[in-house]
C-alpha cells in the first residue's frame, strides 16, 4: 500500500526543472495546527512509478485576499510542461442565458420541447451549469453541458477550434432532448467514456418512499414540484387561495414516477445532434458520476449525500453499458488515523439489463411494491422480526422487508437501500469526484466532508447515533469538515471478472481544519490545504491530480488545485468569486492537437448597485476552459 | 493578520458628535449564524406556544420557500444549534434611572440642529474605521429622508421639496414589532425617479401616486381604491375592466402574462416598460430600485400614554438591486432546498460588506445603522447587518422578501406617518375571518415570541391561561390597548436596550428579552424534535375550503 500519510504543507518547490513560478501570496497562513497523532504516516516510499517521465507545474495564484480578488474568476497565467513555459488563460465558452446561434444556453424546456416559463412569463434559465464534456466529431467539436437544476437539462454546444491557437469558440447551442426518458433530474458531474460518449448522472433523485407517503402535492419537495412542470403540470398554482396547490396528488402521481430519475445517462454525440440513453441497469442512486475504466467494462459510480454507498458495475461487453452486474462496497476498516483506511469487499446486487428494468418502470412499480416497512423499535435501535434495519440517505433509519421476488427490481430502483439490506456499507458522506491513473491503476475519490455516517456514533464531532443506528457502523473515523481525497488501489478480481476492482481505500490528501477560530474569516479550513474536495481529474503521464473544491465553509473562494504527486506540492490554479462553485474540471490531453482543462463557475452571485445598469449575466454560470495546452497525450 | 482588527483607527472625520474612532471593518463573526434571530430559539412549550408562523409559512408564488414545516419540527444547522443570543438568557442589565432613560430617548439622534441627518454628515466625512475599501467614499446608503411627512405621507425637506420617500401605515408583524415588546417603528418607501415622472418627462405627483397604487395592488394582491376617480384615457386601464373610463380603483385582475395579459406602469415608467427597459408591475414583486426605510425607535412616555421617541435605535434600509423573475426564484428555491437537504449542517453566510450591507440572494441589499455607545448612529458591522438576512429572503411569509408593505393599511388613508395614530388600527382580519393579533395571542399565550410578556398575560389571559374573550374581542376595533405597553414597561424596555447600547454588545442580542427560563428559550435547539404544534397556522391570505 502506498500510503502517503498525512500531507504536510510543502511550500518549497520540489524537484522539477521548471521555474518556481511566483508562488507569492501563499504563505500568510498561520501554522495550520497540529493534526493530532497521524500515526506512522509519511512513508512515501515506492513512488517512482507515478508521473512517468513528464512534469507539469502550474503557477500558483495564491489565496484571494483583496475584495477584488474575492469577486473575480482568477486563473494561473502560466504552467511549465516538461520545463517549457505555456501561457494559460481561462476562456469562457458560454454563459447561462447567452444566445448562441439558434439557442439560449441554459433555457430549460419541457416534455413538449417548449421553453419552461414562470407564471410571470419569465424564461426558466438554469444558472447551474455543471460538468461539460468536449467531443471531437469529424471536423467539429461539441460540448455537452449539464444544467444541475430541477428540472434538469443538458445543452449541446457546437464549437469551432482555431487550428493555430487552439482557441475554442461557441457557435450554436440547443437542448438535448430527454423527452423519451421523462426528462432529466439534476445532472451533476460526469465523465467521458473511453469510446467517446458523454456519461452523466442524475443526482439526489426524488425519494420514492416520500411519494408513497404524501397526501398532498405540497408535501412533495420543491424539486418534485418543479419536475412536474417539465411534464406540463402546475404544482404551484393556488387559484382558490386556500393555501394548498390546486393540483391533486392523484393527478401528479398518475403522471409521474420517482423511479424515472436517478440513473447514469450516456450521450452519443454525432454531427448535428446528441442522443441520450438512461442506463437503468447501472442502478439508481444519487449519482455524482460514473467513470469507466480502461477495460471499457468496469465502471465506478459515486453516490452523493448522507449515508451513501460506492458502486461497481461490470458490463457484460466492452463499450456497452446496457447490461451488467452491479456490486456495492463493503468497508473493512483497518485504520482510523486521519481520514482512515480500509480494505474493501464487493457485494453483488445481481445482473440486470436496461430493458429488464424498463419493464418494471412500465409496470409503474413504486416503493411499497418493493419493500414492506415497519417502524423501528426500542428507541429506534432495532427492527421487528423479519425486518432488516438499514440506515441510508436522508431518510436514515428504516426497517424493511423485501417483497418476495423483487430482488432485481429493488437492486436497480432502490439500489442504495437494497445494498444496505444485503449488508453493504452505506455510511459514506458527500462522495464526489473520481479520477483514474492508468499508470499505477489507482482510483482517486473525493469525500467532501468526513462526517455523519463516516464518524463513530457521532455527528460533526458530537455524540449522536442517528447516522449509525440500525446500520453496521463499518466506518468509524474522526470528523473532518474539510474532507479528503482517497486513493483506491485497483487489481484483478477473478470472481468479479475485472482487472479494475478496488481492494482498498485510504486517505491520500486531506483538508485541515483550523483548530480554533479561523485567522481568515470565511475560511474554516487551512487556506494552504484543500477544503471540501469535489470534482477530480487526472493528468495522465504527468502525475498531476486536479482537485476542485465545493467549499461552502471550508474556503471562502473555491479553488482548483493541482496536486503534483512527485513533489507533494499543491498549487492553486483557478479560483471562483465567492458564493460560486468551481465544477467540472476535466482534462483533455489532446483534442485537435491541443490540451484543455475544462472548468465551470457555477452560481456566481452577481452584485450590482442600483445606480449601475444591471447585467443579467452577472449571476450566470461560466462554462469555459483553462488552456490551451500543447498536446499532452500519452 | 488578526491584531489590526482590534486596533483603533485615529479620528479622521470632521467635527461632529459621531464617534468615528470605531473601527467597524472587522469581518470576524462572533456567532456562527447571526442571521438566525433569537425568536428561532424560542421554546414552543410542547406546542402551547407557536409564534413560528409569523415567518415560517406556506408561501405564495413567487415566494417558493415553503418552510411551514418549521412550525412542527425544530431544525437548525449544527453550528447554529447553540443559542448565541446570550442576552436573552442572562439577567436584565442593572437598571438605569428613569430620568436618565427619558432624557436619552427624548434626544433626537437622527437630525443635527439644522435638521440635516447627522449620519449623512458623518458618512460624507467618512471616518477611516468605516471605510472598508479605503477609497474615502461610502458605497452604501446615505440617509436622505427627513422622516418628516405631510398629511399624505410625503416626506418633505425643510424647503417643502418632496424627497420621494412616502410613509405608510401598516399592521406590525405580530410579536417583536409591537411596541409592547420593545420598539416603535415607522416605514417609508420610495420608487426610482422614473416612476415619479409623467409621460412628458416632468416630475409628477399624480404619476407617482398611481404607480404607488399599482405597487400596492401587486404586493397586496388586492384592488386598491383610489380616493378620486382617475381618467384612464391618460393612464391606461387601471381598473382592468377592459375599458378606458374613470378608474375608482387599481386592480391586477386578469393578469396572465403567458396569455399576453400584463399590467402597465403609469407615465414615464410605462413608456420605459413599453420599450422593454422596465419590468411590468408583477404580482408579488417590487420593481428594481425600490427602497424601503424603517426607523426603529425607543418608546417615550407622556403621562399615561406611550408614544414614539425622537431617538432611533436603528435605521434599516433596503434597496432592490436585482430583478428576480418567478422563474429565477423558483429555480433558486429548488437549488437552496437541495443544498439544505444535502448539507443540513452547512451555514450559508449571506454576502455582506460594511459599506453596502448584506445581499439577500433574492435581489435585495439590506443595510442597518445602529447607535454607537454614545448614541450616535453608525453603520452596522458585517456581523450586525447580517442579522437582517434571515427574515428577509429566507422564509415563506414574506412578499418579495419584505414584510411591512404587504401589511399596509389599504388605499390612500394608508399613506401617512402620524405617530399619534400609528397603532390606532382595528385588528387585521385574515382571509379565514380571524383577527390576526387575537390569533397570535391564542397561539402564544402571552403576546410575544418568548412567552415572556407578563403584562399582556395579565391583561388578556385568566389564571388558567385562557384568553379573555371580552378583551380579545375589543381588538377588533382598536389594537392600541394590546400593542402599547404601560409607561412603566416602556421605560423598563428602553433601559434594558440602553444598557446594551452602552456595552455595544449587539452580537449577543438587541434587547428582545432578558432572563428567559429554559421553558421559554432553548439553550440548544433539540434538532429534529417535534415542536408539539400539531396543526400549522395557515398564512393570513389562505381561505380554507373545508
Amino acid at each position: 500500500m502506498r500510503r502517503i500519510g498525512l500531507w504536510v504543507p510543502l511550500l518549497a518547490l520540489g524537484a522539477c526543472e521548471g521555474p518556481a513560478g511566483p508562488g507569492g501570496p501563499a504563505g500568510q497562513p498561520g501554522a495550520p495546527g497540529q493534526d493530532g497523532g497521524p500515526g506512522a504516516g509519511g512513508e512515501d516510499g515506492e513512488d517512482g512509478e507515478d508521473g512517468g517521465s513528464h512534469t507539469l507545474v502550474f503557477e500558483d495564484i495564491g489565496v484571494a485576499t483583496t475584495d477584488d480578488e474575492k469577486r473575480a474568476v482568477r486563473a494561473s497565467a502560466r504552467a511549465w510542461v516538461d520545463g517549457t513555459e505555456v501561457p494559460l488563460q481561462y476562456h469562457t465558452l458560454v454563459r447561462s442565458g447567452e444566445i448562441v446561434g439558434t439557442g439560449t444556453f441554459g433555457l430549460l424546456t419541457g416534455q413538449d420541447g417548449a421553453p419552461l416559463t414562470g407564471r410571470d412569463g419569465s424564461l426558466m434559465i438554469s444558472k447551474d451549469a455543471d460538468f461539460t464534456s468536449l467531443h471531437p466529431v469529424g471536423s467539429e467539436v461539441y460540448a455537452v453541458t449539464h444544467l444541475e437544476s430541477q428540472p434538469g437539462g443538458m445543452y449541446l454546444t457546437r464549437l469551432t477550434q482555431d487550428g493555430a491557437t487552439g482557441a475554442l469558440v461557441a457557435v450554436d447551442t440547443g437542448p438535448v432532448d430527454f423527452s423519451a426518458w421523462h426528462g432529466l433530474w439534476t445532472p451533476c458531474a460526469g465523465s467521458v467514456s473511453p469510446w467517446g460518449t458523454h456519461l452523466g448522472g442524475e443526482e439526489y433523485p426524488p425519494e420514492a418512499r416520500l411519494w408513497d407517503e404524501a397526501d398532498t402535492v405540497a408535501q412533495l419537495g420543491v424539486g418534485d414540484r418543479n419536475m412536474l412542470a417539465y411534464l406540463g403540470l402546475d404544482a404551484w398554482s393556488d387559484a382558490n387561495s386556500d393555501g394548498a396547490p390546486d393540483l391533486p396528488l392523484s393527478v401528479a402521481d398518475a403522471a409521474y414516477n420517482p423511479y424515472w430519475y436517478g440513473y447514469p445517462n450516456e450521450i452519443l454525440v454525432e454531427l448535428g445532434g446528441a442522443t441520450p440513453v438512461k442506463h437503468y441497469s447501472m442502478g439508481r442512486v444519487s449519482i455524482e458520476l460514473a467513470k469507466v475504466m480502461p477495460d471499457q467494462r468496469t465502471v465506478y459510480i459515486t453516490d452523493d449525500g448522507t449515508n451513501v454507498g460506492l458502486y461497481l458495475y461490470v458490463a457484460d461487453a466492452p463499450g456497452d453499458l446496457s447490461a451488467g452486474t452491479l456490486y456495492a462496497m463493503k468497508w473493512y476498516q483497518i485504520s482510523d488515523a486521519g481520514a482512515g483506511a480500509a480494505d474493501l469487499g464487493w457485494i453483488s446486487l445481481g445482473h440486470a439489463t436496461d430493458a429488464e428494468i424498463a419493464a418494471y418502470l412500465q409496470a409503474d412499480l413504486r416503493f411499497l411494491d418493493l419493500f414492506e416497512v415497519a417502524l423501528p423499535e426500542a428507541g429506534e435501535e432495532s427492527c421487528p422480526d423479519d425486518f432488516v434495519g438499514i440506515n441510508t440517505g436522508d431518510r436514515g433509519r428504516e426497517c424493511l422487508r423485501l417483497v418476495p421476488g423483487m430482488e432485481q427490481a429493488a437492486s436497480r430502483l432502490e439500489t442504495r437501500r437494497y445494498a444496505a439490506w444485503l449488508g453493504a456499507t452505506t455510511e459514506l458522506r458527500k462522495e464526489e469526484g473520481l479520477a483514474h491513473d492508468p499508470l499505477t491503476n489507482t482510483l482517486y475519490l473525493a469525500i467532501s466532508e468526513v462526517e455523519y455516517g463516516m464518524e463513530d456514533l457521532e455527528r460533526t464531532g458530537l455524540p449522536d447515533e442517528r447516522h449509525d443506528a440500525l446500520g453496521p457502523n463499518d466506518i468509524r473515523l474522526a470528523y473532518n469538515k474539510c474532507g479528503a481525497v482517497y486513493a483506491l488501489d485497483l487489481a484483478g478480481h477473478a470472481t468479479i471478472g475485472s482487472d479494475y476492482v478496488a481492494e482498498n481505500m485510504y486517505a491520500y490528501v486531506e483538508g485541515v481544519p483550523y483548530p480554533g477560530a479561523s485567522p481568515f474569516p470565511g475560511n474554516a479550513c487551512s487556506v494552504s490545504h484543500l477544503a471540501n474536495p469535489d470534482n477530480l481529474t487526472f493528468v495522465e503521464g504527468y502525475g498531476t491530480l486536479i482537485i476542485g473544491e465545493d467549499a461552502t465553509v471550508g474556503h471562502q473562494n473555491d479553488v482548483l488545485w493541482a496536486y503534483d504527486q512527485q513533489t507533494g506540492r499543491l498549487d492553486r490554479i483557478f479560483s471562483t468569486p465567492y458564493g460560486a462553485e468551481t465544477t467540472s474540471p476535466y482534462w483533455y490531453p489532446d483534442l485537435g492537437g491541443f490540451g484543455y482543462l475544462t472548468a465551470v463557475v457555477q452560481h456566481p452571485f452577481g452584485e450590482t448597485d442600483q445606480l449601475q445598469p444591471h447585467d443579467p449575466l452577472d449571476e450566470a454560470a461560466y462554462v469555459g476552459y483553462l488552456g490551451p495546452f500543447p498536446s499532452m497525450s500519452q | 493578520m488578526g491584531t489590526w482588527l482590534l486596533s483603533l483607527v485615529g479620528c479622521l472625520g470632521g467635527p461632529g458628535p459621531v464617534d468615528s474612532d470605531l473601527d467597524l471593518r472587522t469581518e470576524v463573526r462572533t456567532v456562527p449564524a447571526p442571521w438566525i434571530p433569537p425568536q428561532c430559539y424560542a421554546s414552543t412549550a410542547g406546542g402551547a406556544h407557536n409564534s413560528c408562523w409569523t415567518c415560517h409559512q406556506t408561501p405564495r408564488e413567487p415566494n417558493f420557500i415553503d418552510d411551514a414545516a418549521l412550525q412542527l419540527e425544530a431544525s437548525m444547522p449544527g453550528p447554529a444549534a447553540q443559542n448565541p443570543w446570550t442576552h436573552t438568557l442572562g439577567p436584565a442589565p442593572a437598571s438605569i434611572p428613569e430620568a436618565e432613560v427619558l432624557a436619552w430617548v427624548r434626544t433626537d439622534n437622527y437630525r443635527d440642529e439644522d435638521g440635516t441627518p447627522s449620519l449623512a454628515r458623518a458618512l460624507r466625512a467618512l471616518p477611516a474605521g468605516w471605510d472598508a475599501d479605503g477609497d474615502r467614499s461610502w458605497d452604501g446608503y446615505v440617509p436622505d429622508a427627513w422622516l418628516s411627512a405631510d398629511s399624505r405621507g410625503w416626506d418633505r425637506a425643510p424647503t417643502g421639496e418632496p424627497t420621494g420617500w412616502r410613509a405608510y401605515a401598516y399592521w406590525p408583524l405580530p410579536g417583536a414589532f409591537w411596541p409592547t415588546n420593545g420598539s416603535w417603528g415607522d416605514a417609508w418607501l420610495r420608487l426610482p425617479e422614473v416612476y415619479r415622472t409623467d409621460s412628458e418627462g416632468a416630475p409628477s405627483e399624480e404619476a407617482y401616486r398611481l404607480n404607488l397604487a399599482l405597487l400596492e395592488a401587486v404586493v397586496r394582491r388586492e384592488d386598491v381604491p383610489l380616493s378620486a376617480p382617475v381618467d384612464e384615457t391618460r393612464h391606461g386601464d387601471l381598473d382592468r375592466d377592459g375599458q378606458l373610463g374613470q378608474a375608482h380603483l387599481v386592480s391586477i385582475r386578469g393578469w396572465e402574462p403567458r396569455q399576453g395579459q400584463l399590467l402597465r406602469w403609469v407615465g414615464a415608467a410605462g413608456q420605459r416598460q413599453d420599450r422593454g427597459e422596465l419590468q411590468p408591475p408583477t404580482p408579488g414583486l417590487f420593481p428594481e430600485g425600490t427602497e424601503l426605510l424603517h426607523s426603529v425607535r425607543y418608546l417615550d412616555v407622556s403621562g399615561d400614554t406611550v408614544r414614539m421617541a425622537p431617538r432611533l435605535k436603528e435605521l434599516r434600509y433596503a434597496v432592490k438591486t436585482r430583478w428576480q423573475s418567478y422563474a429565477d426564484l423558483e429555480l433558486a428555491a429548488a437549488s437552496e432546498a437541495r443544498e439544505e437537504e444535502q448539507e443540513p449542517d452547512v451555514l450559508h453566510p449571506p454576502q455582506a460588506d460594511l459599506e453596502r450591507g448584506v445581499f439577500t440572494g433574492t435581489g435585495w441589499r439590506l443595510q442597518g445603522f445602529i447607535e454607537d455607545h454614545e448614541g450616535e448612529l453608525r453603520p452596522q458591522t458585517v456581523e450586525e447587518t447580517s442579522f437582517c438576512a434571515g427574515c428577509h429572503g429566507g422564509v415563506g411569509a414574506t412578499v418579495d422578501s419584505m414584510f411591512s408593505f404587504a401589511r399596509k393599511v389599504p388605499g390612500d388613508s394608508g399613506w401617512r406617518a402620524d405617530p399619534e395614530a400609528a397603532y390606532a388600527l382595528p385588528d387585521r382580519i385574515r382571509a379565514d375571518g380571524r383577527g390576526e393579533a387575537a390569533l397570535y395571542l391564542q397561539t402564544t399565550g402571552t403576546g410575544d415570541d418568548f412567552g415572556a410578556n407578563d403584562e399582556i398575560r395579565a391583561e388578556y389571559f385568566d389564571a388558567q391561561g385562557q384568553l379573555d374573550p371580552v378583551a380579545a374581542a375589543a381588538l377588533a376595533s382598536d389594537l392600541r390597548p394590546l400593542l402599547l405597553p404601560t409607561p412603566a414597561r416602556a421605560i423598563e424596555l428602553d433601559a434594558g436596550y440602553l444598557a446594551l447600547v452602552r456595552q455595544q454588545s449587539f452580537s449577543r442580542g438587541r434587547g428582545e428579552a432578558f432572563g428567559l427560563s429554559e421553558a421559554q428559550i432553548h439553550r440548544v435547539i433539540p434538532e429534529g424534535q417535534r415542536t408539539g404544534v400539531e396543526q400549522p397556522v395557515l398564512p393570513e391570505w389562505a381561505r380554507p375550503t373545508r
